[in-house]
């Protein structure tokens, strides 16, 4: 069978149509065997803080009134949930970016339990050697 | 180590037959000749059936010219195998036409046999074939309510997560069509319980006692009678219905029964970890044509595969065997309302199956669509879909 | 006991799905009238299931004997 390449994203945008996407993105990762690297950077980092990560993060000005109706109305799982699920249909790690939590001023104890660790950019390019998504 | 090629012929060219044929023309190249033998020479999707039926996905998806998923140094011929001969590693081909073998591998899948109960024809509808789910789809179209009943008329069969899924999906049908009110859903099993697995059983249950899903328990249907519109079990009960769909009996393939190989039903008996047919070294079987205990699933053929690949390059390079089938199976399982569980297991580890959720819905869509440029080409890692739950991986 | 007899003998130890059960009735339902079908099975659940569901079917269950981490259950098919 083939080898399995890891799906390595820096998360970086904080607004739900792109980390409705990520996630959707780690779920087929995971499906197809392939281990997802989450590295969050910025405003996707501070949308998983504990206290607001299901409260509403807004989509990017292009998605216009009906982009952002379509988002709110559409009866799918909120996209930490998905991550969560993503997590047992295959092999999910999320980390926080160090600088990233020093610039916003985040501690471990601030975040979801989704993410399961605080990383340099070193240890993430550590964790992959393929090619990496920015979302 | 033969300096001539071995001639390795596969009969079957669906998941398991498409996939080790792909296998051991990758690990073998110029070592091995690969034929595999097909009546039709297409490639069927079967999972997607369901879609079809409730009318969710259109049929021209669901097939492929087998030829497109073969690697180009495999032999694709576009026959039946009517007699098996091991002693003289020969087989016999409807054409008249007999073709050699060094190693030989079933992949001949099941059959479905809707003549072998009383009425099923005439009176019930179905999902498992292309030409069943299509009929099926439009009669749910015409359908204005009544006692709608989900059963299986014989075993073993393929999936059997499909009549629940069937079950569950089509009582959300009917609350789109606002058909439901009008409506009785009621799931006939042939078990004390919805499922087979008992863990997803206790999943399963609340979720049809709150949407109002009937469960019938021990119904073995035996006959169905199409102008009283009754199904009646093996364990003495008769049902009336307006809309029966069943699950049809099933069989290995004809030329198991004609070549002695299989046995009542024409399956293959087969070594659970060694796959090998009885006592014939150079014959292994895999998939639903097997009479081993375990799961009629697409899955399991495709984890089987690899296994026998590895077998008989050993066999070929006069290595140890190192592969062996540890029983692993992963089978999707819808529950409607757009959501779904997993059932993961092997002959050491009992399923754990989630809470049914969206993610494990996606999922399923996400593997449907990605089967054709990955499984029958091994191009999956070992592991996928998906991996072993965390708690009980190794 | 003498298990020379057998018409089938099922090893569905570590085997979930389709399970002992569904595999007795498969056999019952491809087998004759007077076939007596063996059942190895390591699940707990076999032990109330396949004796209810034999009774309810009207066959015998000839035997059940406890072995090591499985059970082991003899069945003729009476009908």
């Amino acid at each position: 069978m083939a080898e399995s390449e890891t799906f390595a994203v820096v998360l970086f945008s904080g607004t739900d149509d792109r980390l409705q996407a990520a996630a959707t993105l780690a779920v087929g990762a995971a499906v197809m065997g392939r281990p997802v690297q989450v590295f969050l950077q910025y405003w996707a980092l501070d949308a998983f803080r504990a206290d607001r990560i299901t409260k509403d993060h807004g989509v990017v000005a292009e998605a216009g009134p009906d982009g952002a109706a379509a988002l709110a109305s559409h009866n799918g799982a909120h996209w930490s949930e998905l991550f969560r699920q993503a997590a047992d249909v295959g092999e999910v790690h999320i980390h926080a970016c160090a600088d990233s939590m020093e610039l916003l001023h985040i501690t471990q104890h601030d975040l979801d339990p989704l993410v399961e660790g605080v990383w340099g950019v070193a240890s993430f390019f550590g964790a992959t050697d393929g090619p990496v998504t920015f979302i | 180590m033969s300096p001539v090629p071995a001639r390795i012929v596969v009969l079957g060219g669906g998941v398991g037959g498409t996939l080790v044929a792909n296998l051991l023309d990758k690990s073998l190249g110029h070592d091995a000749k690969v034929t595999v033998v097909d009546p039709s020479g297409m490639h069927d999707y079967q999972p997607g059936y369901l879609y079809v039926a409730l009318g969710e996905a259109s049929g021209h998806w669901l097939s492929r010219d087998e030829r497109t998923l073969l690697r180009r140094h495999v032999d694709l011929a576009i026959e039946e195998a009517v007699r098996i001969h091991p002693d003289a590693q020969t087989v016999q081909l409807r054409s008249g036409a007999s073709i050699e073998w060094d190693y030989l591998v079933l992949a001949t899948g099941a059959r479905l046999m809707h003549e072998e109960v009383p009425g099923l024809a005439e009176g019930a509808f179905g999902f498992y074939s292309l030409p069943d789910a299509e009929r099926l789809r439009e009669e749910l179209r015409r359908f204005r309510g009544g006692r709608l009943l989900v059963g299986v008329a014989g075993i073993p069969y393929k999936c059997p997560p499909a009549p629940v899924e069937f079950t569950m999906m089509v009582e959300e049908y009917l609350r789109k069509k606002g058909m439901r009110e009008r409506s009785e859903v009621t799931l006939l099993s042939p078990l004390n319980r919805a499922f087979t697995i008992e863990s997803a059983s206790a999943l399963i249950k609340p979720i049809m006692d709150e949407r109002g899903i009937e469960l019938a328990t021990f119904f073995n249907v035996e006959e169905v009678d199409p102008s009283a519109h009754t199904v009646t079990s093996l364990e003495g009960e008769k049902r009336e219905y307006e809309l029966l769909v069943l699950v049809p009996p099933h069989r290995g393939a004809q030329v198991m029964i004609d070549s002695d190989l299989g046995d009542n039903g024409g399956w293959l008996p087969a070594d659970k970890y060694t796959l090998q047919v009885g006592d014939y070294e150079r014959i292994f079987a895999l998939g639903d044509a097997t009479n081993l205990p375990i799961s009629k699933s697409g899955s399991t053929a495709h984890f089987e595969a690899p296994v026998i690949a590895s077998r008989i390059a050993s066999q070929i390079r006069g290595t140890a065997p190192t592969e062996s089938y540890g029983g692993r199976v992963m089978c999707f399982l819808e529950t409607g309302n757009g959501k779904a569980t997993a059932l993961r297991f092997d002959y050491e580890h009992p399923p754990v199956p989630p809470q049914p959720n969206r993610g494990w819905h996606m999922a399923k869509w996400i593997f449907n669509r990605a089967y054709w440029e990955t499984v029958p080409q091994g191009r999956l890692p070992e592991h996928a879909p998906g991996t072993m739950p965390k708690e009980v991986a190794r | 006991m003498d298990t020379t007899d057998l018409a089938r003998s099922i090893d569905a130890r570590g085997m979930p799905c389709p399970g002992p059960l569904m595999s007795l009735i498969g056999a019952i339902r491809e087998g004759t009238v007077g076939d007596t079908i063996e059942v190895l099975s390591s699940d707990e659940g076999s032990k109330t299931d396949i004796p209810a569901w034999v009774a309810k079917a009207g066959h015998e269950l000839v035997e059940v004997l406890e072995d090591d981490g499985f059970s082991r259950f003899v069945i003729r098919k009476a009908r």
